[in-house]
């Protein structure tokens, strides 16, 4: 169903050699794409957001999901979450509200009927965890790093749909136990993702880092509500919901530039990402891999041109290793900072 | 996929019939299948939106392009629909599918009662028409019913197909400006509780009837009440807000009855569901 081809880099391809190293239709780039997160390895620094990716296979009949830098799954719970009464999402400016309250399998039926698939993908795997209390974490995080195929664990310390799930993040002090505990049950590199409701998210990364975390995913959504004029309702089930989209982007850069200034650590970026011009303002601005959540609703195939137009930016640019990009905002002198 | 618009074209006040030109869609699908249409950027509004599919055609041999063009019938409502309803032909559009569950037709030959409300008509349109194009199906009048409701006759579409595809036809609407005043159920509950003889040679038959249904929420309620109060089975197409269509964000849960508090998703599990299954709000 896509066109075949054509790539815009093709021309630059020659200089490479031949070296792509899968035999697959990618086009072979000059580019050195590879990033490494917390010790993974990433072919390219496009991996997909938890909650917008489902376990992967829903995604599996509209592109190579092996052309991802790494694969993060719908967050996963001890027991299994009916989830939120509807409607759980509505669209709003650029965005959507969600609050599907961390409908999943829970995580025995997770490594049982989920994991055996991801674990056929070539992507490294990062299992999204959320628990209601700090030894949910602890036990979450020791039975996924029981598992084979796994390559790191993110905590949702930041959900704000269920009962408990923002606190972790919104208090520097819960947000060191939680990580701290996980800390203690793995090995695996361990990836808070962290909320954007907070005051000052610098102290909640650093809280994290102190604790152990390997990087930091930011950000999740925004508390948000909307209301139906009509029946004079939320137009959420929940009355509130998750914001995600476009128009949480420039706070998400925002937060990004600032934690990485802040903490000695890689940091994964999120939030509105839907090209790959949206990618690159998180790599300038100091995130080391971008994450794809929303977009992926409205285009699944987003994250293999958000990987391309990548690519194409670094080879127009005469950028080598997209590496180079990380965190090279340049501040004018004389501005505001 | 990238579709063209082939045509956009008012039906009454309201409401719009779009073909898209999609090269490498089916060009068959099953009734009740849908899709998701999006313009071709993203922005505003920000998310596709999630349309049954009313017919696919193709367009004559000697024209230039082959590929199959999809049809829908929408209402303008919001956003997505005014969109959608600026849409000239030749304007490009996103569209993926067919999604989704299907209708399906018991083996055994009942009596098919259609039941449909408003902007809820396209799959049970197209049920009709592969109903009468299914060769062992072999209707005759009388076994095929369709019921149609609106505020207004300007709700009533669709009325040719189920002319041609044999079935006899009722119609109501609120104000009485076609049919019979009042709503569907006022004329399905009569039918229900007499249901018209049965073809000869499938006598003894004549309590085997099946519900198909499509309409606000409201309307399928009161359908699925009927249903269950008669011991009919009745197939409903239900609507959610959707994001993706493939189940991917999991925000078109509809309850399930059951024990303990489920959800199904309507993209994946549904549209279509049995009457008996859903909880009614």
């Amino acid at each position: 169903m896509k066109e075949a081809g054509g790539h815009p880099g093709g021309a630059r391809q020659e200089a490479a050699g031949g070296g792509s190293p899968t035999p697959d239709t990618r086009p072979s780039a000059s580019v050195n794409m590879a990033v490494e997160v917390a010790g993974i390895r990433m072919q390219n620094p496009v991996m997909t957001a938890s909650g917008t990716f489902g376990y992967a296979e829903e995604f599996e009949k509209y592109f190579d999901l092996n052309r991802l830098g790494a694969i993060v799954v719908k967050t996963i719970t001890r027991l299994p979450r009916a989830g939120n009464p509807p409607p759980r999402i509505v669209e709003t400016p650029a965005g959507m509200l969600n609050a599907i309250g961390l409908h999943n399998v829970g995580i025995e039926v997770f490594i049982r009927d989920k994991l055996p698939y991801l674990r056929r993908l070539s992507p490294p795997l990062i299992v999204n965890v959320a628990g209601e209390s700090v030894e949910d974490f602890r036990e979450l995080t020791k039975r996924i790093s029981d598992q084979e195929g796994v390559a790191g664990i993110e905590l949702n310390v930041s959900c704000p749909n269920v009962a408990g799930g923002l606190d972790f993040s919104s208090d520097a002090h819960l947000a060191y136990r939680v990580v701290k505990a996980a800390r203690e049950a793995t090995p695996l590199p361990l990836i808070p993702k962290l909320s954007p409701n907070v005051t000052d998210v610098v102290t909640i990364a650093r809280a994290a880092a102190e604790a152990g975390a390997d990087a930091i995913s930011l950000i999740n959504t925004l508390v948000g509500m909307a209301v139906d004029v009509r029946t004079r309702r939320p137009k959420i089930g929940n009355v509130t919901g998750g914001l995600s989209g476009p128009a949480i982007r420039p706070i998400a850069v925002r937060m990004v530039w600032q934690v990485a200034r802040a903490v000695r650590l890689p940091i994964i970026g999120m939030g509105g990402i839907v090209t790959a011009e949206d990618a690159l303002e998180f790599l300038i601005a100091g995130a080391t891999a971008v994450a794809v959540g929303t977009a992926n609703f409205i285009d699944p195939e987003a994250p293999v041109k958000i990987i391309e137009g990548l690519e194409q930016y670094c080879t127009a640019n005469g950028i080598q290793n997209v590496r180079q990009l990380i965190g090279c905002l340049e501040i004018p002198s004389g501005s505001g900072e | 996929m990238r579709a063209t618009v082939a045509f956009n074209r008012l039906l009454s006040p309201a409401y719009l019939h779009l073909g898209m030109a999609a090269p490498g869609f089916p060009a068959t699908f099953r009734a009740g299948e849908f899709i998701m249409v999006r313009p071709a950027w993203i922005g505003d509004p920000f998310l596709p939106r999630a349309f049954s599919i009313y017919r696919i055609s193709t367009r004559p041999p000697a024209a230039e392009s082959s590929a199959p063009i999809v049809e829908i019938l929408y209402k303008v409502l919001g956003k997505g629909t005014q969109c959608l309803a600026r849409m000239e032909p030749g304007q490009e559009v996103e569209i993926l599918g067919p999604l989704g569950n299907f209708f399906t037709v018991p083996d055994v030959q009942r009596h098919v009662v259609l039941v449909a409300g408003g902007i809820g008509v396209p799959p049970i349109a197209a049920l009709a028409t592969q109903l009468a194009e299914t060769g062992n199906w072999q209707l005759a009048t009388g076994n095929l019913v369709v019921f149609l409701g609106g505020k207004t006759h300007e709700d009533i579409l669709c009325v040719k197909d189920f002319e041609e595809a044999g079935a006899s036809i009722h119609i109501t609407t609120e104000d009485a400006s076609l049919g019979t005043r009042g709503l569907i159920t006022d004329l399905l509950r009569p039918f229900l509780l007499m249901p018209p003889a049965p073809r000869a040679e499938s006598r003894g038959e004549a309590s085997r009837l099946t519900m198909y249904a499509c309409g606000p929420p409201g309307m399928l309620a009161a359908v699925a009440k009927l249903a269950g109060e008669f011991g009919v089975p009745c197939q409903m197409s239900v609507e959610a807000n959707m994001a993706c269509g493939f189940g991917a964000c999991m925000g078109c849960a509809i309850e399930i009855k059951g024990e303990t508090r489920s959800f199904k998703l309507v993209c994946k599990d549904g549209p279509i569901f049995d009457s008996r299954e859903i909880v009614w709000q």
